[in-house]
């Protein structure tokens, strides 16, 4: 049985040594940035001093071309010269790589400080929907409870209504400050609803409250007087009133429901973006420090 | 004049050496700025990111 021939990989071939000590075919490997193969062919024995001067004359002139520092004439670079210029080119090329690489992680960690900012607004517009779900059904009860005649329970209501608008003006101003509408994660353009806006579905549960409870103080006042027609249409407006509010605060909570899902989906979205950007700012660092430490490390075997 | 030569083969070795060094480096330095430009852009065509940056910042 016969052994497989084994093939060289073209980047083996390419660093191997020239053939025989051929100044020309040195030299021509140094123009053509081939360094490897030109320095394994003369670490061969064979070259004469005036074959050896040529070579260094066409890598001092190759050093020269890559520093922007050409040798005087008849006198080539010593070694330290030709180390230090090629490392002074090599630091303005990490440098420029440092500039590249900066910007965008300057970039990514803002938006993560954004990120963080937008998240702790959404935690807090979560906790105040609950909240405000919570009051709209106890609003809704009292409702229930106001109808079925009990004066007292109007101020129950009035109180609760009166919470909930302000928890949904918290709720407003904060998604102000996020200022979400219009985006892709799916948000409405304004808090819709009449229903959830303070202005106008809790203005209404409080203006019937009150209407409430000046009816009923009235109904009242007039069945002790004895006219029993002005307390029938007093507990009617109420009850009215109170159907009305009911409805409201049935509505309220619906709208708080879907306002719940939007801001879960932006949560959503946003932690894509967080979990993006920290991606992105550990490939820039892997790379960045990838290419320093292969650097240094080669900066090492060069002084040595 | 045998050490006069052996100094020059030393010379142009170590030259040689040091040419190969800062072409492997910059081939290193080369490849991961490709690497960096290609996420930059990838970065840069986030539209939630910029979206979400230009957003915050006309509120603060």
């Amino acid at each position: 049985m016969t052994a497989e021939p084994q093939f060289k990989k073209p980047d083996d071939l390419l660093n191997e040594p020239l053939f025989g000590p051929d100044k020309s075919a040195v030299t021509n490997s140094i123009k053509q940035n081939r360094f490897q193969p030109a320095l394994e062919t003369v670490k061969r024995d064979g070259f004469s001093p005036s074959d050896l001067k040529e070579i260094e004359t066409a890598a001092d002139k190759k050093t020269g071309e890559i520093t922007g520092t050409q040798p005087k004439p008849d006198k080539p670079f010593s070694v330290d010269q030709s180390r230090t210029a090629l490392d002074k080119t090599l630091r303005h090329d990490v440098k420029r790589y440092g500039t590249l690489f900066s910007p965008a992680v300057q970039a990514s960690n803002e938006t993560l400080r954004k990120v963080a900012f937008t998240k702790e607004i959404i935690e807090d517009l979560k906790r105040r929907i609950i909240q405000a779900k919570s009051l709209a059904g106890k609003t809704r009860k009292s409702k229930v409870v106001e109808a079925l005649l009990l004066p007292f329970m109007a101020i129950y209501g009035i109180l609760k209504s009166h919470k909930l608008k302000n928890n949904l003006k918290e709720i407003q101003e904060l998604y102000k400050m996020a200022n979400l509408p219009n985006s892709p994660f799916g948000l409405p353009t304004q808090l819709q609803a009449d229903k959830i806006s303070p202005q106008r579905g809790s203005w209404a549960l409080l203006a019937t409250g009150t209407a409430h409870t000046g009816l009923y103080v009235a109904g009242g006042t007039a069945a002790v007087a004895g006219f029993g027609l002005p307390l029938a249409i007093g507990y009617l407006v109420g009850i009215i009133g109170s159907i009305f509010g009911y409805r409201n605060a049935g509505k309220t909570r619906n709208e708080l429901l879907k306002l719940e899902g939007m801001v879960n989906l932006a949560d959503h979205h946003i932690n894509q973006i967080e979990s993006g950007c920290q991606n992105l700012n550990t490939a820039y660092e892997t790379s960045g420090v990838n290419a320093l430490a292969e650097l240094s490390s080669g900066k090492k075997n060069m002084m040595n | 004049m045998k050490q006069k030569d052996q100094n020059i083969k030393e010379r142009v070795i170590k030259k040689l050496e040091l040419l190969a060094d800062y072409q492997a480096k910059k081939a290193i330095l080369n490849k991961e700025t490709d690497k960096l430009s290609e996420s930059v852009a990838k970065g840069k065509e986030s539209e939630e990111i910029a979206y979400l940056k230009a957003k915050l910042q006309n509120k603060q």
